[in-house]
């Protein structure tokens, strides 16, 4: 037990102290200005990095000499900006340009944030891996009731 | 009766993906699938430590009627060979609509989600249905996000976990309705840390033995809901979370998680444990922390490891009848996880991604209930298909 919380003492000291002597990625350090770091899924990286064939991965990872030239993260489906933008986009021109899903997944990539949260009164959401389905994945791991284990 | 439930449930999902073709023209559909296969030491994460092997595969259908509105069918069976009456079906829909467009600094979502799981016939009597509901909304300023929902959750079991004989027909004591209320803010520093704070409230309905019973011993005229009482369980909680990158390959996250249940203090749940599937078996209070690590070191590949302790209590529980309530088990467990999971996304030119995975889980749990002493250690390995 007080093994486990020095490791994760220390885990976190090193977290700390890396974010302040770990030079700042060179193309984040050159988007500064026109892009704000936004983490809502709490992986660690910028969500906003574009990740032109959607395997996850940042294109700026991938390939570097591309960066610049990739585009957005998520494509947009809506011209209007305003305070509340209840217009559900604009339906002629999503029809044209892109396909629902694209256009939702656009709508679905801002309310990210609105998906996730920690208030659980069970399980440890948020740990464990996002990959495939079994045993520890899944968002959190298998759900275990009474000894009874299975996915999410 | 309760079986309705699902045959409702069924019907409407069938109804929806009829129907589905008709409602838009332009409607699209993508499609998940998943299948696995892995070892585990301690399937029952108890100190008997039964271990198996299991497969799992999960299907996952997507239609969008409209660039506003995703509808989602969601299958999954998992089945164990040595258990293999703990095998189960889990099936069911939803429905998530986003009205607010990318550029809105507002963001709405509503969500609505059916699911029933069925298990083989030894363990019929813990068929369940649930019923989800979410709405949430939030607010960028000037790059701080402010974020608010409340979701709802309604468990509704076929067969409540007590012996049919013991039971009258009249109270369900398993069934559970479930609120739950959240706010949280998200903001950047130094433009490459992410600070994130949550708390909120929740309530659960439940049931318990009453503070004044002293031996419990139903009969035939005397049911075993008749030492029970209704209740409501109020909980606390608190979160923060702090995350950034290390390096352009590296991201790292921290978090804490505080939960205190306001009105728990020595009350007693009918909980069986081992063999059983006990509604009350996952709620706790207490803490955590945990970290996780996220690299693109290797080409084309994503390693995720992370690390966790969890200081849990749980309800007092009876796990027999013909017991003095006094002698209810108590338990807290102090948890240590670690996981480590290798993905390798293929994207094909016709878009589809094909991510083989691999991915490893060790958890060594000490309670203060010897029945949940316990190791654990779990592999597997799988492929998605994303369409």
């Amino acid at each position: 037990m007080k093994a486990a919380a020095r490791i994760l003492g220390a885990l976190f000291l090193i977290l700390i102290i890396s974010f302040f002597l770990t030079p700042v990625p060179e193309i984040l350090a050159r988007d500064k200005t026109a892009e704000t770091f936004v983490d809502y899924d709490g992986d660690g990286f910028d969500d906003s990095a574009p990740d032109a064939d959607g395997d996850g991965i940042p294109t700026v990872v991938e390939n570097p000499s591309n960066a610049e030239s990739a585009t957005e993260a998520v494509p947009d489906d809506s011209p209007s900006v305003g305070m509340f933008d209840l217009s559900g986009g604009n339906a002629a021109a999503i029809d044209i340009e892109m396909s629902n899903s694209s256009a939702f997944g656009s709508r679905q990539f801002v309310a990210r944030s609105l998906t996730q949260n920690r208030c659980s009164l069970d399980s440890d959401i948020g740990f464990g891996s996002s990959a495939g389905i079994g045993i520890g994945v899944m968002s959190g791991g298998m759900v275990c009731s009474g000894g009874v284990c299975h996915p999410r | 009766m309760k079986p309705r439930n699902s045959l409702i449930g069924g019907r409407m999902a069938l109804v929806l993906l009829f129907t589905l073709p008709a409602s838009n023209v332009s409607a699209d559909i993508k499609m998940d699938f998943s299948g696995s296969s892995g070892y585990t030491s301690n399937l029952l994460s108890d100190s008997s430590r039964n271990e198996d092997s299991f497969s799992s595969t999960k299907v996952s259908l997507r239609a969008y009627p409209h660039s506003t509105t995703e509808i989602s069918f969601n299958n999954d069976y998992t089945y164990y060979s040595k258990f293999y009456n703990l095998s189960s079906f889990n099936g069911g829909f939803g429905l998530r609509f986003i009205p607010t467009g990318k550029k809105s600094p507002l963001s709405i979502l509503f969500s609505l989600n059916f699911s029933a799981r069925v298990y083989r016939d030894n363990f019929l009597k813990f068929n369940n249905d649930n019923y989800d509901a979410l709405f949430s909304a939030g607010y960028n300023w000037q790059g701080i996000l402010f974020r608010s929902g409340v979701s709802y959750n309604s468990m509704k079991y076929h067969n409540p976990a007590v012996p049919d004989s013991l039971r009258s027909d009249s109270l369900v004591v398993s069934d559970k309705n479930t609120f739950k209320l959240f706010a949280g803010t998200n903001f950047a520093l130094l433009n490459s840390i992410s600070i994130d704070f949550e708390g909120g409230y929740a309530y659960m309905d439940y049931t318990r033995f009453r503070d004044t019973i002293g031996y419990i011993n139903p009969s035939r005229f005397k049911p075993v809901d008749s030492f029970m009482t209704g209740d409501r369980l109020e909980s606390y909680y608190f979160s923060p979370r702090i995350s950034g990158q290390l390096g352009a390959k590296v991201g790292l996250n921290v978090t804490y998680n505080y939960r205190k249940f306001a009105n728990k203090k020595d009350k007693v749940v009918y909980g069986p444990g081992t063999g059983w599937i006990s509604p009350w078996a996952l709620h706790y209070e207490g803490q955590s922390i945990t970290a996780s690590l996220k690299t693109y070191y290797l080409p084309h590949s994503i390693i995720s490891s992370g690390i966790g302790y969890w200081d849990k209590t749980f309800f007092r529980s009876i796990d027999e009848l013909f017991v003095w309530l006094k002698d209810a088990h108590k338990r807290r467990d102090f948890q240590t996880r670690f996981y480590l999971s290798l993905q390798r996304p293929i994207p094909l030119k016709s878009g589809t991604i094909v991510e083989p995975f691999l991915q490893f889980d060790y958890s060594d749990n000490k309670s203060s209930y010897k029945l949940y002493d316990y190791s654990s250690l779990s592999v597997s390995a799988g492929l998605t298909i994303k369409m």
